[in-house]
């Protein structure tokens, strides 16, 4: 039978769940031997991704990308943190900040496929259509 | 006899002339008359053949001339029928024509009024679409030139608080 790397991220998850830091050690070591006997190593990328997502919605973890013109100072960071706290129900919020100068201002949140746009570019965009259209 | 005699007829040479003259008839008869007879009825018959060809040929000319007063008459009716036709045929094919003539020219009008208003809606684009492209360089250039930190905090604030 083949198995998905879906399958291996939800065992790993599984066995990973309520232990501790020695006992997680051996266990992801058992089960990296097991990929490589099994020559599964090649999906390793794909199970930790799916692991990720899987541990993070077991534990109400958010990681959401942060896209800005310019850098954001930590106290509108918190802000943005509990924004989304708030908005997704989530306990935790990992932020991935990335600046983008074409974004030309304002920020694009992304969380999965779900993405907060609200940049400068977008509502320039926005203008163009509207002036494109409606003028 | 003594009559004839008295009369000065000799008998003799009566009987004499009477002799010759049945010899002479029959010579006559034979080498003559018949001949001329022969060629006679032989004219005779050539005159009535003749004759009665050229009653022939006077009737047949007269049913030739019927006949052909005929075809000719025949002729006209059938070149009047077919000018007649002709004249409808052409009257139709002009009318024909000047209907199509008319809706060609009618399509040229309208297709013609089509690619202008086309045109027209294309230009109206294109001219939106400028006007728009330079609104939005012209803001692009003014928020690369006005926009600081600040608005970038506000513009954000605005978005995590909606």
């Amino acid at each position: 039978m083949r198995i998905s790397a879906k399958q291996y991220s939800k065992a790993l998850y599984d066995l990973t769940k309520g232990k501790d830091e020695k006992e997680l050690d051996s266990i992801v070591f058992n089960f990296a031997s097991e990929l490589r006997r099994r020559r599964k190593l090649n999906l390793s990328d794909d199970i930790m991704k799916i692991f990720s997502e899987i541990y993070n919605k077991e534990n109400r973890i958010m990681e959401a990308e942060i896209v800005s013109a310019r850098e954001i100072g930590n106290e509108q960071m918190i802000g943005i943190k509990n924004f989304l706290k708030n908005k997704y129900g989530a306990d935790k919020v990992i932020l991935d900040p990335k600046i983008d100068k074409n974004i030309k201002g304002g920020i694009i949140i992304r969380m999965g496929e779900d993405i907060i746009d609200g940049s400068i570019l977008k509502k320039m965009k926005k203008l163009n259509n509207l002036l494109k259209n409606n003028v | 006899m003594e009559l004839l005699e008295n009369l000065g007829i000799n008998g003799k040479i009566l009987l004499a002339q009477v002799v010759n003259f049945f010899i002479l008839f029959w010579i006559l008869k034979k080498f003559a008359y018949k001949p001329v007879l022969n060629l006679l009825e032989e004219r005779s018959k050539k005159i009535e053949k003749g004759l009665k060809d050229a009653e022939v040929a006077r009737k047949k000319l007269e049913e030739t001339e019927i006949e052909s007063k005929k075809i000719l008459s025949d002729a006209r009716k059938h070149s009047r029928e077919i000018i007649k036709e002709a004249e409808i045929r052409a009257e139709t094919s002009k009318r024909e024509i000047a209907e199509e003539t008319k809706h060609k020219v009618d399509k040229m009008i309208s297709d013609a009024k089509k690619k202008i208003e086309e045109e027209k809606d294309k230009m109206v684009v294109e001219v939106k679409n400028e006007v728009a492209d330079l609104v939005s360089l012209a803001t692009e250039k003014v928020l690369e030139k006005k926009a600081d930190s600040e608005d970038d905090k506000k513009i954000i604030k605005k978005v995590i608080e909606n």
